[in-house]
């Protein structure tokens, strides 16, 4: 089997079969360019609406590339909003906690406070600050705007495009697929891993090392006989995010615990199974965004969510890889995956099972990238290949690309 | 002290992994088990096996997050049994091969035990 021009959506760019310089890995000017043209402009997936469900409560979340520390608040009126996390006296950083639930924000330092819907309220000995405009010193804020209960932010003061002309052809994602009733979560975090943000991304975006690297743990789980390289079943660019379709191979073996998870819940390495069975079943054949070949063996859409997302939609689960650049060579990655809450101990029981799996799979990724990163750095090498079948990451290089070189700014 | 250990009357015999194997989350459920030797791990493993499907239908008849004490640590022995899986059945080692400090890797839950 090979990944032929059948298996590729319209509307994708044919960006040939040439090698890939290694510059955008490895160039300082190229991160700062990165920093000013991708992650100040596009819109940035930064939370869950319904880690925030009631007003008052909040997430703090680091965005290091930008030097910033970003307050996402519902406020009394029930909105979502996103700020600065910077008081207006000198600067402090006001709420320290990851997240909580408040009426008011109190700086530590002098305690000046803001409300949830970042006016600033209280400062003590006002007296003394005879010039002070309260009414134009509330938190900063940064553009925010909620789809499908995920909370996006773009640090541009006037972003380029909304998120929904942002997101463009993957829109009805949140009819096919809505995440609202998904509350439960897995999260994986590494705090640092040592290699640019698009090396270790790239490793999320094609199944060709599956069989390899993560030989142990996933070795015959998405690559069936007929398909040993794990091509794609199917790839569409949607203006500057992709698709890439993964199928499962149905014939795998599992152990038998493993087999009795199968029966309780079904996620993305699910390869039999009665939970699977009935989760293919209400599938349907109804939409042309999830499982687009209509295959039996249909695994996940992969949806590179430009620019740093991989969000990987299956039966039963997704999860939001997010790598987050530290600098040129260090980054951040946090992956979250969602369930329904599950709702008996055998469905919790299958949960800690095929988590643990997943959870096991990614850790075997970071040494690997790490390497190769120190390998990039070396010098041994001017180029990589890429082979058809790693069409989500040729497309996403190439779109980092034009934003960088200025072509466009926006989808 | 194992006396304090109680399990529901019919599992009772799970009595000897509860010190070693009944944690409230994942992260102390993967340091057990990167921790242990395979033989520790393939003994608690090959221990639940035989009980599992019997565990899981006498737990389901409580609600997930409502669980009497007893029933709580066989809960926890159940999940435990999911980590203790994954090197039994998959890795055929509590490490895995290719992987850096397991201290580098942070995991929490949100919503998951009810
Ligand atoms: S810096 Fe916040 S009150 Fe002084
Ligand atoms: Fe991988």
């Amino acid at each position: 089997m090979a990944f032929t021009a059948a298996q590729i959506g319209a509307g994708t760019p044919d960006l040939g079969d040439a090698p890939l310089s290694l510059t955008p890995f490895l160039s300082p000017d190229y991160f700062a360019a990165e920093r000013e043209q991708v992650f100040s402009r596009s819109w940035l997936n930064i939370a869950r609406g319904c880690e925030v469900p009631k007003p008052g409560d909040f997430v703090v979340r680091d965005v290091e590339i930008r030097h910033a520390s970003v307050l996402v608040v519902r406020g009394q009126d029930g909105e979502v909003r996103a700020f600065h996390n910077v008081c207006a006296h000198r600067s402090a950083r006001i709420e320290w906690r990851r997240q909580g639930s408040c009426k008011l924000f109190s700086c530590p330092y002098h305690a000046w406070s803001y409300d949830t819907e970042g006016r600033l309220r209280g400062v003590p000995g006002l007296e003394n600050f005879p010039t002070l405009d309260k009414a134009a010193n509330g938190l900063t804020p940064i553009a925010c705007e909620v789809w499908n209960d995920l909370v996006f932010i773009n640090f541009a003061a006037e972003p380029p495009q909304s998120l929904r002309e942002f997101l463009g052809g993957l829109l009805p994602f949140e009819r096919d697929y809505p995440l609202a009733d998904m509350d439960a979560s897995a999260t994986v975090e590494v705090a640092v891993v040592n290699c640019n943000w698009k090396v270790f991304l790239h490793a999320f975006l094609e199944a060709y090392h599956l069989n390899v690297l993560h030989g142990r743990s996933l070795g015959n789980t998405f690559n069936p006989p007929d398909n040993p390289q794990g091509d794609p079943l199917y790839y569409r660019a949607f203006g500057r995010h992709g698709c890439l379709t993964i199928g499962a191979n149905l014939e795998r073996r599992a152990g038998p615990m493993e087999t009795l998870s199968q029966r309780h819940a079904a996620d993305l390495l699910s390869t039999g199974g009665k939970a699977r069975a009935s989760a293919y079943e209400e599938l349907g054949s109804g939409t042309r965004l999830l499982n687009p070949t209509g295959a039996a063996n249909w695994a996940l859409e992969g949806v590179v969510l430009f620019p740093n997302v991989m969000w990987l939609a299956a039966m039963g689960s997704c999860t939001l890889h997010k790598v987050w650049p530290l600098d040129l060579e260090r980054s951040r990655f946090e992956s979250i995956t969602y369930y329904p809450r599950p709702r008996s101990v055998s469905e919790r029981f299958a949960r800690e099972l095929r988590f643990a799996l997943f959870r096991d799979t990614i850790v075997e990724d970071i040494l690997n990238t790490e390497y190769s990163q120190q390998a990039l750095r070396s010098g041994a090498k001017r180029h990589m290949h890429l082979q058809r079948g790693e069409i989500a990451i040729r497309h996403h290089y190439h779109q980092v690309d034009r934003v960088v070189r200025g072509e466009t700014a926006h989808v | 002290m194992s006396d304090a250990v109680t399990l529901p009357e019919e599992f009772a015999a799970l009595a000897p992994y509860v010190a070693g194997w009944a944690h409230a989350t994942n992260a102390e459920r993967l340091h057990k088990r990167m921790s242990s030797s395979m033989a520790e791990v393939q003994d608690f493993y090959d221990a639940m096996l035989p009980r599992l499907e019997a565990a899981l239908v006498h737990l389901d008849r409580f609600p997930l997050g409502g669980l009497p004490p007893a029933e709580e640590t066989l809960y926890r022995l159940v999940l435990a049994a999911g980590e203790a899986a994954v090197a039994v059945e998959i890795y055929r080692a509590p490490t895995l091969p290719l992987a850096p400090d397991a201290s580098r890797v942070k995991v929490y839950y949100a919503n998951m035990d009810g």
